[in-house]
């Protein structure tokens, strides 16, 4: 179960499934551009509680973070792109625009 | 050639389509006080779709074309009037090979001199761009000396009886042509060429509305970049780059990706001088969903920090203290009105100045902005792999304040950077030049009919002063 702050939208995701494209699934808005390259980084979201219940970040996803590191509060600590992390587990998070679609 | 979905759609003419969301005209429309009508003054023609010739950037032959014909006889920025302030100050201005003395001979004279000696042709100045104070120009290779009006002083007693050929009155410093606008002294070694004013046109109309004469040079920093001199320059005349190259500019949802940026060329790209506007931060249009306001706001606090004209600004409070109808642009237009002078004159700033960056290019080589940053971009001697990039920040100064000392030239090392933002613009540029030499010949470049304008009409120009069409 994924829950999204402050709106507290919550879904389920299916296995290998991104945490983007299972709210988009599930009828959810998500900010997105590149519409999941990883490239846009703007559904960039931040983990509240449940870290460990992501997937690790990959280095594709590592680079992306890298590169806007300095817009990030708490120096990118708990972010992660929602195009590319997938969960396995309960994990609450934070990402402004996210909604009924 | 292929037409955008929009295009198809609407059969609007090359060059009429547009990014989708608000345009700066529309955000003109909005403000509460009265619109300078520099902003209003927005020409756009489209000037076809012809590829770019990607030799302007890397043949050594464009490159020596460009100095016999283009920088031989154009207007071109040498310095600024604050960096030479009392009589007998002087700053040397290198172009390509050549090499000037700008002078202060008097305190509303300033001089140009060609940097040679008159008897074995030795550069008689060396201290590139450094300002200094000198009664005297003195050769130091056999010590023959000039007076800093040009006029010469003295050949040394020691070797004078060798010179009786020598009218001492006729053996001045060769001048060349220099003169001034708001500031900013230019030169032009061509003996013949238009008055300056003419060459600049109505940009110096503009700008009186942001008047660079009063402002303070408070940095100024230069570094050797691996580019040719126009490709670092076009880092700066499209915003488009900005979502891929700078995705910390754009912070996703607000904006601020150069999307929407206005692009203004005049006189049909046949004026010397250009603008673009990027749009200040508000609901992103590449959003497969429309944001709100109220979300975009959350999101700056949340973030904790936003970005206007360039940088990143951090917000403090939080979004439940704003007024109902607050919008982001709005936030930071208020923002930058308590942060003191912005220099404008003639009515209120609009919240468009500033929060938006806009950007001016004067042909063939700087960008004066209505705020404080200032660019100017020279080829590095005839090699075409590699130019001199100088960043300034002018500065508008509180009304009556003292101007400080302009600030000294800055070389930064090959591994000293601008800045994160410049930096990106600078690893980027150096891998478009690789990336040139690597094209498939011909190579031709395929421009945007729109967002590209402003590189069309650089190398539209450009061609007409390599073939002497101008």
């Amino acid at each position: 179960m994924i829950q999204v702050e402050p709106t507290g939208v919550s879904f389920e995701t299916k296995e290998d499934e991104t945490i983007m494209a299972a709210a988009i699934r599930n009828g959810y808005t998500w900010p997105t551009i590149c519409g999941g390259q990883g490239t846009c980084k703007t559904c960039v979201f931040l983990t509240l509680e449940g870290k460990g219940n992501l997937t690790e970040i990959e280095p594709w996803e590592a680079q992306a973070l890298e590169s806007i590191v300095d817009t990030l509060p708490n120096r990118g600590q708990g972010w992660r792109l929602a195009c590319q992390a997938k969960a396995i587990g309960d994990v609450r998070v934070k990402k402004i625009g996210v909604r009924q679609a | 050639m292929a037409k955008t979905k929009q295009e198809m759609d609407s059969k609007l003419a090359p060059g009429e389509a547009r990014s989708r969301g608000k345009q700066i005209q529309d955000l003109l429309d909005e403000e509460t006080v009265e619109v300078p009508w520099q902003l209003r003054d927005a020409e756009y023609t489209y000037l076809g779709s012809e590829p770019l010739d990607r030799d302007h950037y890397i043949s050594q032959e464009w490159c020596d074309k460009e100095t016999e014909n283009l920088w031989s006889r154009v207007w071109q920025l040498a310095c600024f009037e604050q960096d030479i302030p009392e009589v007998g100050d002087h700053i040397v201005y290198d172009i390509v090979d050549w090499s000037f003395i700008l002078v202060r001979t008097e305190p509303d004279t300033i001089k140009a001199f060609y940097n040679s000696c008159l008897h074995r042709g030795r550069r008689l100045c060396t201290n590139e761009l450094e300002p200094a104070n000198k009664p005297e120009f003195r050769c130091p290779f056999h010590g023959i000396t000039w007076n800093v009006d040009g006029s010469l002083k003295a050949i040394p007693p020691s070797i004078e009886f060798d010179f009786p050929h020598v009218d001492k009155e006729e053996f001045g410093l060769p001048e060349v042509k220099c003169e001034r606008w708001d500031g900013f002294v230019f030169i032009n070694i061509d003996d013949d060429a238009e008055p300056l004013m003419d060459f600049l046109g109505d940009i110096t109309k503009h700008f009186e509305r942001w008047p660079f004469a009063n402002r303070w040079k408070a940095t100024h920093s230069a570094k050797i970049v691996d580019s040719n001199w126009k490709l670092a320059q076009e880092a700066f005349m499209e915003a488009f780059h900005v979502l891929a190259t700078h995705p910390q500019m754009s912070i996703g949802l607000l904006g601020g990706d150069g999307s929407n940026t206005e692009y203004n060329i005049y006189d049909n790209g046949d004026a010397n001088w250009s603008r673009m506007t990027m749009a200040p931060p508000m609901p992103n249009p590449n959003l497969p969903y429309e944001l709100t306001e109220q979300e975009l706001i959350e999101e700056m606090f949340f973030r904790g920090e936003s970005v206007s004209e360039m940088g990143v600004q951090k917000m403090a409070g939080s979004a439940e203290d704003l007024p109902e109808g607050m919008t982001t642009r709005k936030l930071l237009a208020d923002a930058a009105r308590k942060n003191g002078p912005n220099g404008f004159v003639g009515g209120e700033p609009t919240d468009v100045e500033l929060t938006s960056a806009i950007q001016y290019h004067i042909f063939p080589n700087i960008s004066p902005w209505p705020g404080p940053i200032f660019y100017r971009h020279r080829p590095y001697g005839r090699d075409p792999d590699k130019c001199i990039m100088e960043i300034m920040m002018m500065v508008s100064l509180p009304e009556g304040a003292e101007r400080p000392p302009a600030a000294k030239i800055n070389w930064l090392g090959p591994d000293e950077h601008f800045g994160n933002i410049f930096n990106q613009d600078v690893e980027n540029v150096a891998q478009v030049q690789r990336g040139l030499k690597a094209a498939k010949p011909p190579g031709g470049l395929t421009l945007g009919n729109y967002q590209d304008i402003k590189v069309r009409w650089h190398h539209r120009l450009l061609e007409k002063w390599v073939n002497r069409e101008i």
